[in-house]
C-alpha cells in the first residue's frame, strides 16, 4: 500500500469514515487494527516483530516509570539492549559480517560468519527509534509511562507516519490519542493540501527525476562531469520531493484522522550553512539524534575537541541509521566534517561576512545567495555517497568531477533520459517546489478562502494527472526513505 | 501543528457563509470532471484507420448509413464502402475493431445503432472460433462513446488495469502529454476511407491454403450465446443480420461446419460461408495478387470483394442513400488517389 497509489488513496477515505462514524472509545482500536493491516501490507509475519518491540517497550516503559520495580536504569537499559539488537540483526548483522570479515582478511585471519538473507522489515528504522525515544522519555519523566496498550501500540504504529516518519515524540503524539475528535471539514481540507501536494512532489518530480538520476548514475563510468553533476543535482531534488513528500502524505492523513503530525523538512535546500541544512532537513530524526544522543554525549558543553568527537559520532551513526553500507557512514562522516570545518574557518569568514554585510542590502543578498549556492554545492558532493552503490563508483564519480573545467559543456541530453518538454517541465515544477519553500523560509503563511483553494487543489490533481508517473506500465517507485 | 505556508483559517472567517464555500466546491468538483473528460480525450492516441475509429463515425450524418459491418481486421481491411458506393450507390461503415471479440462486436452494434437506422448489418464471424478475451479489448472499448455500452463491455470483458485504463483513460494515456500536437486538439472529421483502412502490396502467398478452424467446445458456446444475441437484437430492430466468414487460409470444415450451420439454420439472420474456396472463383479471387497476408486482401482483392458486396447488396433492392452524395464523392476521390499512390 504505497501512498502513492489508488489503493492507499481507498485505504485513507475508509479509515476516516469508518473513524468518524465509531464511537469514541473504538476508535483508537480500530485506528491500531488499521495500522497493523497496513503494515502487514508489506510482510505480515514482520508485524509480530513490531508487535514483539511494541510489548517490550511498553514493558519497560511500565516498569521504567513504576516506583514499585525501581531499577530503572535496568528496565530502559534492557528496552534498549533489546531493540537496538533487532535492529542490529535486521539491518546491520550481514554488513557487520562483511566489513569484518574483510577487515580480518587483511591480517591474513579468514573468518567465514554466516551469512542471513533477510529481508529488511520495513520502517523498523523509524519505528524502533520512535519506541526508544519513548523508553527514555519515561526515564526521563518527561512523558508518564503509559498504562494501555493499545494506546501505546497505536503510537509505535500509527500508520500515516509508520514506515518512513517523521519519528514522533511521545509527549507529542501520546496525548493526541486520548483527544476526541469530532469531524470537521476543516480538518480534511487542511489535510487535503499537504497530501496533494506531498502526491505531486512524489509523483511529478521525484519519479521524474529519477528517471535521469538513475540513467546516469546506472552508467557513471561511461558519463562525463556535467551529466554526473547534473543528475545527482537531480538526486539532491529527487530525494528531498521524495522524502518530503512522504512526510507531507502523512502529515495530511494524520491531520484527516483529527492528529496533528511534526514537520519534518523546512526548506533544508534554502539553508546558508550545513548546521542549518541539518536543523531543516529530516528534522524529526535530526532532532531525536540531538536528544538522546548528542547531548547526552556533552553536546557542546565539554569542551571543542569533544564536541566535534560528538559530531562525527552523531552522524556517522546517521549515515549508518540511513543504511548499512559503507557508502552511508562515509556519508555521515562527511556531513559531520563539513560541520567540524565550518566551526573551524569560521573566525577566517566571520570577518569577511561582516564587511558584506555592511555594504548594504545588495551585497548582503548577494552574501546570502552565495551562502546558499555554496552549502547547496557541498550538500550535493555528499549526496554522490548517498546514491554510489559503493565507494569505488562514489570516487570515480568524484574523478569525474575534478576533470569539468577539462571537459567543456559536454552534456548529451539523450544520456538524461528526458525529453525536452519533461525537462522543462521538471524545471517549472522546480521553480513552483522553490517559490513555495522560499515563502516558507520567510516564514510567510498565506491564509485564502475557498476559491484560492480549491483552485490549488485542482492544479495539483490536474498536475499529477497529467504529468506524475503511474499507470499501465509503469512500475511505481518505491519512496526511497522506505529502504531504511 | 508547525508552520504551514498554506492556511485557510483567515478566508473561512472571511468567507461569509457557507452558501460561498458551497458555491466554490460545486465549481471546483464540475471544472475537474470538465478537465478530466477533455483530457482524457486528448490524451487519447488519435485513431483514423485499423479499426475503432469511433470518433470518426459518430461525424457521420445521422441516419445516413444504409449497412454497417463489424467484426474483425478482415472487415476493416476486406471492405471498401467507397467501392460500394461508387458501383450501388450504397452507403456503408466499417465498424469493424482490432481482433475484435463477439461480446465487444455486440457492444458496438448496439452503440453504433444509435446515430445509424441500416438497412443491413454484417458481421464476420471468425472470432465465432477465438477465445472472447485478446489483448485488443482495451483499444477496441477505449474508443467507444461513453455511455452504458461502453461501461458494460469494459466491466464485464476487461480486468485489473486494463478496466482501470478503461474507466480512466488518464491512467492509461497521460504519458502522451509530451507528445501531444496541435492535432490531438482538433475535432474528428469524418473518415475519408469509411472504417475501409487501406492495404497495398502482396506477401508470399502459397500460404493462403487452408488453415481449419478449430475451437474448444467452451468457448464456441459461449460465443454462440453471443451470436445469438446479436441476431436477437437485429430481429428486434428489424435489421437484416448477415453473418460471415471472409475469404481466406482460414477454413470451416468437418463436425464444425456442421454445428455453425444448424446453428445458423435458427438464427433469422442469414449465414455466408466465403471460407470455402469454391466461393473464391465467385469473386474473382487472385491467390498471387489479391492478399496481403493469410487473411487480409491487399486493395486489389479488397476492391474484387467489395464490388461482389455491392453486387450482392443491389440485388436485395436496398435504396440508394442521396443525403450525403459530395462526402461519398470525396471518399471515392480519396480512394482512388491511395490507389494511384499505391499502386
Amino acid at each position: 500500500v504505497n501512498f502513492n497509489s489508488l489503493s492507499y488513496l481507498l485505504f485513507l477515505v475508509i479509515n476516516v469514515a469508518v473513524y468518524y462514524i465509531l464511537p469514541y472509545r473504538l476508535r483508537n482500536g480500530f485506528l491500531l487494527l488499521s495500522s497493523y493491516y497496513f503494515y502487514m501490507c508489506w510482510n505480515p509475519v514482520y508485524a509480530l516483530l513490531m508487535l514483539f518491540s511494541t510489548a517490550v517497550t511498553y514493558g519497560c516503559g511500565r516498569l521504567t516509570g513504576s516506583a514499585v520495580w525501581g531499577k530503572r536504569k535496568l528496565w530502559v537499559g534492557f528496552s534498549l539492549f533489546l531493540n537496538l539488537s533487532i535492529l542490529f540483526f535486521f539491518k546491520y548483522y550481514n554488513f557487520a559480517a562483511d566489513t569484518l570479515g574483510k577487515l580480518l582478511s587483511l591480517t591474513g585471519v579468514f573468518l567465514e560468519l554466516p551469512d542471513f538473507s533477510i529481508l529488511l522489515p520495513v520502517g523498523i528504522s523509524f519505528y524502533t527509534f520512535q519506541a526508544l525515544g519513548y523508553t527514555i522519555d519515561v526515564y526521563r519523566g518527561t512523558v508518564e509511562g503509559e498504562k494501555n496498550f493499545i494506546r501505546y501500540a497505536l503510537f509505535v504504529s500509527f500508520f500515516p507516519q509508520l514506515v518512513a516518519g517523521p519519528i514522533e515524540r511521545s509527549d507529542h503524539m501520546l496525548g493526541q490519542f486520548q483527544e476526541k475528535h469530532k469531524f470537521s471539514l476543516k480538518a480534511i481540507e487542511e489535510g487535503m493540501l499537504p497530501v496533494l501536494w506531498g502526491l505531486f512532489l512524489k509523483m511529478v518530480l521525484a519519479d521524474n527525476l529519477a528517471v535521469m538520476v538513475n540513467k546516469v548514475y546506472d552508467a557513471s563510468a561511461r558519463r562525463s562531469g556535467w551529466e554526473l553533476l547534473l543528475a545527482t543535482a537531480g538526486f539532491g531534488f529527487q530525494v528531498y520531493c521524495d522524502f518530503y513528500g512522504y512526510s507531507l502524505i502523512a502529515r495530511g492523513s494524520a491531520r484527516m484522522l483529527g492528529f496533528s503530525l511534526m514537520d519534518n523538512f523546512n526548506a533544508p535546500y534554502l539553508s546558508r550553512s550545513i548546521g542549518e541544512f541539518w536543523r531543516r532537513w529530516h528534522i524529526s530524526l535530526s532532532s531525536w539524534f540531538r536528544d538522546y544522543l548528542y547531548i547526552p554525549l556533552g553536546g557542546n558543553r565539554k569542551g571543542k575537541g569533544k564536541k566535534w568527537r560528538n559530531i562525527l559520532v552523531v552522524f556517522s551513526l546517521s549515515g549508518l541509521w540511513h543504511g548499512a553500507g559503507l557508502t552511508y557512514l562515509a556519508w555521515g562522516v562527511l556531513n559531520g566534517g563539513y560541520q567540524i570545518i565550518s566551526y573551524l574557518t569560521m573566525p577566517l569568514r566571520k570577518p569577511w561576512q561582516e564587511k558584506w554585510k555592511q555594504k548594504g542590502k545588495a551585497a548582503a543578498g548577494c552574501l546570502a545567495v552565495w551562502q546558499t549556492a555554496a552549502t547547496f554545492f557541498f550538500t550535493l558532493l555528499a549526496w554522490v555517497l548517498f546514491r554510489a552503490s559503493s565507494l569505488s563508483q562514489a570516487g570515480q564519480i568524484y574523478l569525474q568531477f575534478l576533470q569539468i573545467p577539462w571537459q567543456g559543456l559536454s552534456i548529451a541530453p539523450r544520456a538524461l533520459g528526458l525529453s525536452l518538454p519533461e525537462g522543462i517541465m521538471v524545471l517549472c515544477c522546480l521553480a513552483i517546489l522553490w517559490a513555495v519553500d522560499f515563502l516558507k523560509w520567510k516564514g510567510k503563511v498565506f491564509s485564502f478562502g475557498p476559491w484560492v483553494r480549491y483552485a490549488v487543489w485542482f492544479l495539483l490533481i490536474a498536475g499529477i494527472l497529467i504529468f506524475g508517473s503511474y499507470g499501465s506500465g509503469y512500475d511505481p517507485q518505491a519512496f526511497v526513505y522506505f529502504q531504511f | 501543528m508547525q508552520a504551514c505556508v498554506f492556511s485557510s483559517e483567515k478566508g473561512e472567517k472571511n468567507m461569509g457563509g457557507k452558501k460561498r464555500k458551497g458555491a466554490a466546491f460545486f465549481c471546483f468538483t464540475v471544472v475537474l470532471l470538465l478537465f478530466l473528460a477533455i483530457s482524457s480525450q486528448v490524451v487519447l492516441p488519435k485513431r483514423e484507420n485499423y479499426g475503432a475509429v469511433w470518433d470518426m463515425y459518430l461525424k457521420e450524418p445521422k441516419q445516413s448509413v444504409d449497412v454497417l459491418l463489424f467484426g474483425s481486421s478482415v472487415v476493416y481491411c476486406n471492405v471498401i464502402p467507397a467501392v460500394i458506393y461508387e458501383e450501388t450507390g450504397i452507403s456503408s461503415f466499417v465498424m469493424a475493431g482490432p481482433d475484435q471479440t463477439l461480446p465487444v462486436t455486440l457492444s458496438y452494434i448496439k452503440e453504433a445503432v444509435k446515430t445509424q437506422d441500416p438497412s443491413v448489418i454484417f458481421v464476420e464471424i471468425s472470432a465465432l472460433f477465438y477465445p472472447r478475451e485478446n489483448d485488443s479489448v482495451k483499444v477496441n472499448l477505449c474508443y467507444m462513446p461513453w455511455g452504458w455500452n461502453r461501461v458494460e463491455a469494459s466491466w464485464s470483458q476487461t480486468t485489473g488495469e486494463e478496466r482501470l485504463g478503461l474507466f480512466f483513460p488518464l491512467y492509461a494515456y497521460h504519458d502522451r502529454w509530451k507528445e501531444l500536437t496541435a492535432k490531438d486538439f482538433l475535432p474528428a472529421q469524418p473518415d475519408p476511407f469509411a472504417g475501409y483502412t487501406f492495404l497495398s502490396g502482396e506477401k508470399q502467398q502459397a500460404a493462403v491454403q487452408g488453415i481449419t478452424l478449430e475451437t474448444t467446445e467452451d468457448v464456441f458456446q459461449q460465443n454462440l450465446l453471443t451470436l445469438q444475441e446479436i441476431d436477437d437484437f437485429c430481429k428486434d430492430r428489424e435489421i437484416r443480420c448477415v453473418f460471415y466468414l471472409s475469404p481466406g487460409a482460414q477454413r470451416l470444415e468437418g463436425e464444425l461446419k456442421t454445428k455453425v450451420e444448424a446453428f445458423f439454420a435458427q438464427c433469422s439472420g442469414e449465414f455466408w460461408d466465403l471460407s470455402q474456396e469454391d466461393q473464391w472463383q465467385l469473386l474473382s479471387l487472385n491467390v498471387e495478387e489479391d492478399f496481403f497476408d493469410q487473411r487480409h486482401f491487399n486493395w486489389h482483392g479488397a476492391e474484387k470483394f467489395s464490388l461482389w458486396l455491392g453486387e450482392e447488396l443491389s440485388n436485395q433492392i436496398l435504396s440508394e442513400n442521396q443525403e450525403d452524395a459530395a462526402l461519398w464523392q470525396q471518399r471515392i476521390e480519396a480512394y482512388q488517389k491511395a490507389k494511384e499512390e499505391n499502386p
